[in-house]
């Protein structure tokens, strides 16, 4: 029996798929190494430890962020799988998962910001570039671009009440490559 | 008064963009078949393919961080592999399974992803120098003897183990092992999803297993 015949038929017999054709052809092999019965118990063993613990489904993180901006991508991309190939999945890379709390609170000190500074302006229409995602369920996230001042805030309601001194400063300034969208690194909860 | 109550109070409320699609489906109380999730993605019905996204994301997830070991990266590679499976949608013919089809574009990606790297940092992604880090860190966290009352941490210890055996195989003997074991997948599938023959798979997963046991029986070995 050649080397590959031999690999195949102890592959299936470890798996207990073996014809019982397969099993008589074998059986030499069997006969001559009979530590292979102990090597395939602890191999039963094994796998039964590699299904333990190694997870055949893990949800990412944000999944519901994962939907949504998967979405976001593939309109980028084009509206129907059938309008053909379009958009740059590296753009993912802006929006990693974990910068969503980071960005969403860098965004908020700038609607504060622009709250202090222009209390009465009306707020335009949602901004059609930014998607927005609040983890928690009960907090609502919405985006605002504000034309007058060149910024895109995120709104958000539904959060408990902070104490003021950790609503912390913010930064101003244009992103180079998104004007308008302002950015701020600060502690997030 | 808080001052953030102060300013939410004026905001403008509007649904957040590709809200309904994340939230909307959430597993679904109405299970349909991917096939004809399959059928009406292909005439561009974004709700169906958001459920098939939905139905499949964990284990496209799970099998790249376990390629990969890394969240971030899975994270947006997981986004990769779907964006292409929808962009391929309208080639997708029923001969195979969806989740096979899917596998092999996960397969794709993260092989595409290594190359990439591998090209980006050459020299340092020596397998054998991070593997060898790796079992020294095992085996002086690891003790040999002594089973912990908490089944939880033992539960802890066989997985860093096993994971740390994983890591330890090359990317084609870890990835065969993962469909086959962990996925559950026939040897003509993995074929499929590796784009190699039946004898190719049988090959891998004899060495896989026999490296597997050799590694996991050395961590167990007591230290001298």
């Amino acid at each position: 029996m050649n080397q590959n015949r031999k690999e195949e038929l102890l592959t299936c017999w470890m798996d207990g798929t073996l014809s019982s054709e397969e099993l008589s052809e074998l059986e030499p092999v069997l006969a001559g190494h009979p530590e292979l019965q102990r090597e395939r118990e602890e191999y039963v063993k094994l796998r039964e430890d590699l299904q333990a613990t190694i997870p055949a489904e893990l949800e990412p993180p944000y999944p519901d962020f994962f939907n949504a901006h998967l979405e976001r991508l593939v309109h980028g991309a084009s509206r129907s799988p059938h309008a053909g190939p379009g958009g740059k999945t590296g753009l993912s890379r802006l929006w990693n998962w974990w910068m969503v709390p980071a960005g969403l609170a860098a965004l908020l000190a700038a609607f504060m910001a622009g709250t202090l500074l222009n209390p009465s302006s009306v707020p335009p229409p949602l901004s059609a570039a930014t998607a927005v995602y609040a983890p928690n369920k009960n907090v609502e996230a919405a985006a605002v671009d504000d034309k007058d001042l060149q910024a895109t805030v995120i709104v958000l309601t539904g959060l408990a009440d902070l104490p003021d001194e950790n609503l912390i400063g913010w930064g101003g300034g244009s992103h180079s490559e998104r004007p308008g969208l302002l950015i701020s690194a600060f502690e997030t909860y | 008064m808080n001052l953030f109550r102060q300013i939410a109070s004026n905001l403008v409320k509007g649904p957040v963009p590709g809200d309904a699609a994340g939230g909307g489906t959430g597993g679904g109380s109405d299970p349909e078949s991917d096939a004809e999730l399959v059928s009406r993605s292909q005439k561009g019905d974004y709700s169906a393919f958001d459920a098939l996204v939905t139905k499949h994301r964990g284990r496209v997830y799970a099998m790249i961080q376990n390629m990969v070991k890394n969240e971030a990266d899975a994270w947006d590679l997981a986004q990769e592999v779907f964006v292409k499976v929808w962009k391929a949608l309208p080639k997708f013919e029923a001969r195979a399974r969806f989740s096979t089809w899917m596998y092999r574009i996960t397969h794709n990606v993260v092989y595409d992803w290594m190359r990439k790297r591998k090209f980006e940092t050459v020299g340092e992604l020596d397998d054998n120098v991070l593997n060898r880090e790796r079992i020294a860190v095992g085996a002086t966290a690891t003790p040999a003897h002594g089973a912990r009352p908490d089944e939880a941490l033992v539960q802890a210890e066989l997985r860093k183990k096993i994971e740390g055996a994983l890591e330890k195989l090359n990317p084609e003997h870890r990835e065969t092992i993962l469909l086959r074991e962990v996925q559950g997948l026939e040897y003509k599938e993995i074929a499929d999803v590796m784009d190699c023959s039946i004898g190719t798979v049988m090959s891998r997963l004899f060495y896989a297993r026999k490296k597997l046991q050799t590694l996991l029986t050395r961590t167990h070995e007591p230290e001298s």
